[in-house]
């Protein structure tokens, strides 16, 4: 009576196997099974766009981390996505420097602008928000990512620019 | 060792110990929380800071190591105003509903708030409001009132090896939760509710029953199991309410399984027995003792004196205690005067008697529960010991996560091969092929171990002849696994620094004959491990105690064997051509559990008188001719002795159902009936015996005894799948089925097949099936999985209404009595 995940699920959602594959190859380079969970949820984000139940029980099967695990992981790091977001993902920081910086602005113009506040996608499935603690670019600041870009110094003055490079 | 003063002691401790194992040892309380001796120091809720000379800060006494001329300070001013600031902390978000808390009274929050605490909070703040989970048999989820102190996690995943639950989500949201917020469906231990400081995780069954301050508790031994764990039973008039487990107690040391911690309501059962029956005019009436006394006394008198006393048998039971079965052999041997006498045990345990007696010259092998911890390497032989034997299932956790390598053989998916290092899959019944291929590659290869081999041992070159049978190739294909896995397998085991073999041999299982036991006794002995390394633990709460007081045709009380020809065993009391005229039951029930049902109906009706006493109406009692009720455990005192051959007492705390009585009463009683002197009048005399009983430990000499691979029922075409039977862990027999909270979660008969085999011929998971053998068939509901290999179906057997012992035969034989049987789908899910 395990909370076991059924191999059929997960395996119809990892047809050709490439996850599988994946998390082979990622195997070899850690030593412990329990160290391949991160690179293999990503890995698996990757493929999938985000991280649906059946995504999670197809991790645990092929790490061997138990769901609950896997679950309690993804749901501790904002980046990992636990349900589908728009094509591309604004993560704002509004920490103390970005704060003072006028990150509040930015986040009102985005709300305005796309209709999203955080953990929303635009209606249009374009954008979706995900509110950050501090990114590490306080000197910069107020700083944000969008999908894997790194956006510094942003300001009412470039922010529309940079949201039209993102159609 | 270490020494250090902990407020002005001074006190010694092993080096490694933290601070606070070194208070605790020698009764210095430091307030903790999330520490608990089975896990990892988690240093979360900050209770236990102590002062250390020379360290500017205050330090968490449960996760830092003891050390030389440490002077600690557990009570300064500093420390007490942080506590404070923590408990104050802690109760920012708890939601203070002590009132309809189960817990309140037992809950660390509220002792250490009492203790320690504001009388006023400063901070006022969002209160967490998590709607309770209850969708599961047993534990309530409330975690609105958890504090986050991380101790179910760790003792589910660290110590019990489930991982069901996590924490779920950050922050302020964090709760404890299984995966997908849904059902929790895990092996339900309850280790995480006895864990938890607070009322966050609840008990079910006894929800509300009663508050803690109005409870009574006291210590009794598990019945079900042979690890015999040591229960807190919380009664309230003489009434159990809940079952824990407590850590400075007993073998189990705070653990307990699924039957430990919920089925003790076996003993309300409905069906409970309550008065004497005596079979009148077709059906069973109640009656007096007297009367059922008397009729029993008139009716065995005159099958003895026309059919003699070597026509009557009894059956002694693995659940009852020594003091009832010492009576029973006593009343067959001295009363009826025949030593027609066994017990399920006949189909289990007696091989590993057999095995042990054969190939060392002893009498018996108790277990030790500690074993695994430490081994180089553990050799698991088809046994689910986790489900067997829980709790003793554990150690084998714990001494992996110690660095022990677990290898595992088996076809069945268990958490041990979950938690192995190597698993062969092997097909049903075959480990013996392998056992045999061991000792081919230690005799041909293992030059690190020569000095050690027992050469000299009788029959050390039979021996040699009989494996040079088995070189890698055979043995790896008789057990249907890859060649190089099975030699890389042998290379573990037998490279190891030390090394032990476990297998259990349950009256249900059907996978290893005395042969697999036979065989693991000779590995041990080549590999110069002896005896100590072979660990074969008895099966029920009593079994090992039942045979050492008799209940047995070839031994008497402390294995003295009998002199002169033995009496029946169980083959020839039931399956012989043969079958006697009159049998008492005691404490067992054939019709449920025993193979091959029909030929042990037929055997029953035959009688000329069958008497039945048992604590509930069972379906062998429903034939009998006079039915007696015994009292049941915690309903009298009684002993009984654990798999490690530990006597423990276990106590009466409450009063007996109807008029049901001990079973030491009982044979006293009906051996005045039958004009002889009863041996003891009183129950502190039969104890004063057994105390003083003499065990005749045999003589130790070891001696191979070669034995091929047999395959008993081989599949055909009619046949084609291999049925293996044994026990669940949430069932194992008779109790666990009167106990209203198991039945309720884990309800019916069910087998397993696997998915591949399923899908071949179209079977779905949860319809029913049909299974067929030579001797019978029986309709199930059938799980598909593939925690079973191909080929092989897994029947538990403890549900008498599924009927599946009508599949099976009984074998005395030394091979593994396997069934080969057909399936088929008769109606879908
Ligand atoms: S009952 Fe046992 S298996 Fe289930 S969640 Fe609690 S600790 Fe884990
Ligand atoms: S549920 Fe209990 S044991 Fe688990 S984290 Fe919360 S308070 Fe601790
Ligand atoms: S392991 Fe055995 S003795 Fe211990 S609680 Fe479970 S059934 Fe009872
Ligand atoms: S506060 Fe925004 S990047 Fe550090
Ligand atoms: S008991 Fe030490 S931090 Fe909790």
């Amino acid at each position: 009576m395990e909370t076991s995940t059924s191999q059929s699920t997960a395996d119809a959602l990892d047809k050709g196997g490439i996850l599988k594959n994946k998390i082979k190859v990622l195997k070899k380079m850690y030593p412990h099974t329990r160290s391949v969970l991160l690179p293999a949820l990503h890995a698996a984000q990757q493929l999938y766009g985000w991280l649906s139940e059946d995504a999670i029980e197809q991790v645990s099967r092929l790490t061997g981390v138990t769901t609950a695990d896997v679950k309690g992981v993804v749901t501790f790091y904002s980046l990992f996505k636990t349900k589908p977001l728009g094509r591309h993902v604004i993560y704002l920081c509004t920490n103390v420097a970005c704060l003072i910086m006028g990150a509040d602005t930015l986040e009102e113009y985005l709300g305005k602008t796309y209709g999203i506040s955080h953990g929303e996608t635009s209606a249009d499935g374009r954008f979706s928000l995900v509110i950050m603690e501090c990114i590490g670019a306080c000197d910069k600041a107020p700083a944000m990512l969008v999908n894997d870009d790194c956006h510094f110094n942003i300001s009412m003055d470039n922010i529309q620019q940079i949201m039209e490079s993102y159609r | 060792m270490i020494e250090l003063t902990i407020d002005d002691i001074k006190v010694k401790v092993e080096k490694g110990q933290t601070i606070l194992q070194a208070a605790l040892a020698n009764n210095i309380y430091i307030p903790h929380m999330c520490w608990d001796p089975r896990l990892k120091p988690y240093g979360g809720c900050r209770m236990c800071l102590v002062e250390i000379e020379g360290q500017p800060r205050p330090l968490a006494s449960c996760s830092y190591p003891a050390d030389n001329g440490m002077i600690v300070r557990t009570n300064t001013p500093r420390v007490a105003k942080l506590r404070k600031t923590m408990v104050e902390l802690l109760l920012i978000h708890h939601p203070l509903d002590c009132p309809t808390c189960d817990k309140a009274g037992q809950c660390s929050l509220q002792d250490l708030s009492h203790q320690h605490g504001p009388s006023q909070n400063r901070i006022q703040e969002e209160k967490h409001s998590v709607a309770r989970r209850t969708r599961n048999p047993f534990i309530e989820r409330n975690q609105s009132r958890c504090i986050l102190c991380g101790k179910c996690v760790a003792v589910c995943w660290e110590h019990q090896g489930v991982g069901a639950i996590n924490f779920i989500g950050r922050g302020f949201d964090t709760k404890v939760s299984p995966a997908f917020e849904e059902v929790l469906d895990c092996e339900f231990c309850g280790q995480c509710v006895d864990i938890c400081p607070v009322g966050a995780l609840g008990n079910k069954p006894f929800k509300h029953s009663c508050s803690t301050w109005f409870l009574e508790s006291s210590d009794n031994i598990c019945p079900y199991c042979s690890v015999g764990c040591t229960v807190t039973l919380d009664t309230r008039e003489g009434k159990i309410v809940s079952t824990r487990g407590i850590a400075t107690k007993g073998v189990n040391k705070g653990d307990l399984c699924v039957k430990g911690r919920y089925g003790m309501d076996f003993i309300y059962a409905e069906n409970r027995l309550k008065k004497p029956l005596v079979r009148k005019n077709g059906g069973l009436v109640e009656t007096t003792w007297e009367d059922a006394m008397h009729v029993l006394a008139v009716r065995l008198n005159d099958v003895i004196r026309d059919k003699g006393p070597g026509r009557v048998g009894v059956i002694g039971s693995p659940k009852f205690s020594n003091e009832s079965n010492y009576m029973l052999q006593e009343f067959a041997r001295k009363v009826i005067g025949t030593n027609n006498i066994d017990s399920s045990a006949c189909f289990g345990f007696s091989k590993v008697q057999k095995a042990v007696s054969q190939v060392f010259g002893l009498s018996s092998l108790p277990i030790s529960l500690d074993s695994p911890i430490g081994k180089g390497a553990v050799l698991v032989i088809e046994s689910d010991i986790t489900s067997t034997h829980p709790v003793w299932g554990l150690k084998f956790l714990e001494a992996r996560k110690k660095g022990s390598k677990i290898i595992v053989l088996g076809p069945r998916e268990t958490k041990l091969s979950r938690h192995s290092d190597v698993w062969l899959r092997v097909r049903p019944g075959t480990s013996h092929a392998l056992l045999n291929g061991i000792m081919h590659l230690a005799i041909e290869g293992a030059y690190h171990l020569k000095n050690h081999m027992s050469t000299a041992a009788t029959n050390f070159s039979e021996l040699e002849e009989l494996v040079k049978g088995y070189p890698p190739g055979r043995a790896a294909e008789i057990a249907g696994v890859d060649t190089d896995e099975f030699i890389e397998m042998a290379k573990v085991y037998l490279t190891a620094e030390s090394r032990m073999a476990a297998l259990s041999l349950g009256s249900v299982e059907n996978n290893k004959g005395l042969n697999t036991a036979i065989s693991a006794a000779n590995l041990v002995m080549l590999t110069g491990d002896g005896p100590s390394a072979l660990q074969m633990p008895a099966d029920y709460a009593n079994t090992f105690g039942m045979w050492q007081m008799g209940i047995s045709p070839e031994n008497l009380p402390g294995y003295k064997k009998i002199e002169g020809s033995p009496g029946k065993n169980l083959f020839q009391m039931l399956y012989g051509k043969k079958p006697l005229d009159a049998l008492l039951i005691m404490g067992d029930d054939p019709l449920s559990t025993y193979p091959d049902l029909k030929k042990v109906e037929e055997a029953l009706r035959n009688l000329q008188l069958l008497i039945v006493q048992d604590i509930r109406l069972t379906d062998t009692a429903r034939l009998a001719h006079i039915v007696l009720p015994e009292a049941s455990w915690a309903e009298k005192e009684g002993t009984f002795t654990n798999a490690a051959g530990l006597h423990q007492t276990t106590e009466k705390i409450s009063t007996p159902t109807g008029d049901s009585i001990a079973g030491w009463q009982i044979f006293r009683n009906l051996t005045r009936y039958m004009n002889s002197t009863p041996p003891f009048e009183s129950l502190t005399a039969l104890r004063d015996h057994l105390s003083d009983m003499p065990i005749d430990k045999g003589k130790e000499k070891w001696q191979y005894v070669p034995v091929h691979y047999e395959e008993v029922e081989p599949v055909d075409k009619q046949y084609p799948f291999i049925m293996v039977t044994g026990n669940l862990m949430q069932h194992s027999g008779a109790l666990s089925v009167m106990s209203k909270n198991l039945s309720e979660a884990f309800p019916g008969a069910f087998i397993q097949i696997n998915d591949t085999d399923a899908a071949r011929l179209g079977i779905t998971d949860g319809s029913t099936v049909r299974v067929e053998s030579r001797r019978g068939a029986a309709t199930v509901t059938v799980e598909v999985t593939d925690e079973v290999t191909q080929g092989m179906i897994f029947a538990p057997i403890n549900f008498a209404t599924a009927r599946l012992n009508e599949l099976t035969y009984a074998y005395e034989g030394g091979g593994a009595p396997l069934t080969a049987v057909s399936i088929q789908q008769v109606q879908s899910a």
